[in-house]
């Protein structure tokens, strides 16, 4: 057996230490940069869903808005707002702009909650009750469905923002940003009262 | 040598065996559904708070509108496979998510199911109906709007000539209602005979017509008569198949759901 020179030694300590440290260090890098990409990529699909949402329920609520034959100048005027939001989401929706999109929604939302509230106040304005009570459901299922799908986009946000922020992940994934949470604020929110 | 390699035989084989059945055990499938499908899909009354007749008009219907909506061109069009499912239960809206139940059920193909829940409370006499829950299929809800089945809740289950305990007349009233949109609406019916079903309906609504096949289930084997049963293959090499694959093979079979959606679009009528 030949004596290993003191280089050799060094050689083989380098080597081991690589081994032992840079195969798993390696590894960690390799799960963080994946598992970011694979969380972060269904939230993008999870806005267009809720951006997707959001459009059905103001075409449903608009063919509604289509039936009120009689509105008088309150109704006019919040479906004025309505309209014109609408524009502008399906605007910001072609041109790619989430941000406008989401400004829009609100807009939209906030005056659906007046809408609504001002109905359950003066039921008089009215042709037929019916209608009211079909607006409401409408109102109603839509708002469950944006609501639905703007908790399936929160669960994807947390589970993305725990695994960037958590260790070991965290030292590969610097610069990374956490996304933030939808507004639920307009689909929670209390009606307001007009009388 | 013969003998020894016979001995490990007898325990390496058992060991594979237990060793697999254990990996099997701690497979689980996701949350069960608070209500769990019954055989016959459409009709799911658990509470036994309708009438034998009611439950089967619905299955009746229900498999007839399926079969129905399975022509060719609506294949094409990813229109095909409404199932309408109507369940009961004992308790509050709230009290678990329709939605949650309606994608576990899977109910429609091509996302085109609906979802009718009735919800009752209970004293010793008799059930009181309380509030009914719509759930409308990702898909269908482009046919079908909440706004829509709104009207044909107002005008139908609540029809004032119906008394208001009334719920299984009620019920049915809406049901055909509903059968009646998807018809006309969706699969370009160019007529539905909504006063002849109903006229049926009411001259047997007192009939039995026998009992459905969840009536007779059986609840599963609790886990103890599985380790019970493992231990007894182990111990005795062999496998009572004769008894226990009726009873395996038992929950086979039936209606099921065409692995339709829900997005959460639902509303209290």
């Amino acid at each position: 057996m030949k004596k290993l020179t003191p280089i050799l030694w060094v050689g083989i300590i380098a080597a081991l230490a690589v081994v032992v440290l840079g195969v798993p260090t390696a590894g960690v890098w390799v799960y963080a940069y994946n598992g970011e990409v694979a969380r972060r990529e269904p939230i993008t699909a999870a806005r267009g869903n809720i951006h997707a949402s959001l459009n059905g329920r103001y075409e449903k609520v608009g063919a509604f808005i289509d039936a009120i034959e009689d509105a008088n100048q309150t109704i006019s005027d919040f479906l004025t707002i309505i309209q014109e939001a609408r524009l502008a989401f399906a605007e910001a929706l072609l041109d790619n702009n989430p941000v406008d999109a989401d400004t829009a929604a609100e807009t939209i939302d906030s005056t659906f909650t007046q809408l609504v509230a001002y109905m359950e106040d003066n039921p008089d304005s009215y042709n037929t009750v019916s209608l009211y009570e079909g607006y409401l459901a409408e109102f109603s299922a839509s708002t469950n469905a944006v609501i639905y799908k703007i908790e399936e986009f929160n669960d994807l946000i947390t589970n993305y923002n725990v695994f960037i922020q958590t260790f070991p992940n965290v030292i590969f994934l610097q610069g990374k940003t956490v996304f933030e949470a939808y507004n639920l604020s307009y689909y929670n929110a209390e009606l307001p009262t007009f009388n | 040598m013969k003998r020894l390699l016979s001995r490990w035989k007898s325990i390496f084989f058992p060991s594979i065996l237990a060793v697999l059945l254990i990996f099997l055990t701690a497979c689980t499938s996701g949350p069960s559904p608070a209500i769990k499908a019954t055989k016959e899909f459409y009709i799911n009354d658990r509470p036994h708070a309708l009438l034998n007749a009611t439950r089967w008009t619905i299955l009746t219907y229900s498999e007839e509108l399926y079969d129905d909506s399975q022509e060719q061109e609506y294949v094409d069009q990813d229109i095909s496979g409404t199932q309408i499912v109507v369940t009961t239960y004992v308790g509050q809206v709230g009290d678990f998510s329709t939605t949650d139940l309606f994608n576990a059920w899977k109910i429609g193909d091509n996302d085109m199911g609906i979802l009718i829940v009735l919800f009752f409370s209970e004293n010793e006499e008799e059930f009181i109906y309380n509030d009914m829950v719509i759930e409308i299929g990702s898909r269908m809800s482009g046919f079908l709007s909440a706004f829509s089945a709104e009207g044909l809740a107002t005008d139908y289950f609540d029809d004032p000539s119906i008394p208001d305990f009334d719920y299984d007349q009620r019920l049915i009233n809406f049901y055909f209602a509903v059968q009646e949109y998807v018809y006309k609406n969706i699969y370009s019916y160019p007529s539905y005979d909504f006063q002849t079903r109903l006229d049926n309906y009411e001259n047997d609504k007192y009939e039995f017509f026998g009992l459905l096949p969840s009536d007779n289930e059986t609840e599963p084997l609790p886990w103890w008569a599985w380790v019970l049963i493992i231990v007894g293959v182990l111990l005795f090499g062999t496998f009572p198949g004769r008894f226990l694959f009726p009873l395996m093979f038992k929950g086979m079979g039936g209606n099921r759901g065409g692995g339709g959606r829900s997005g959460g679009y639902w509303f209290r009528h």
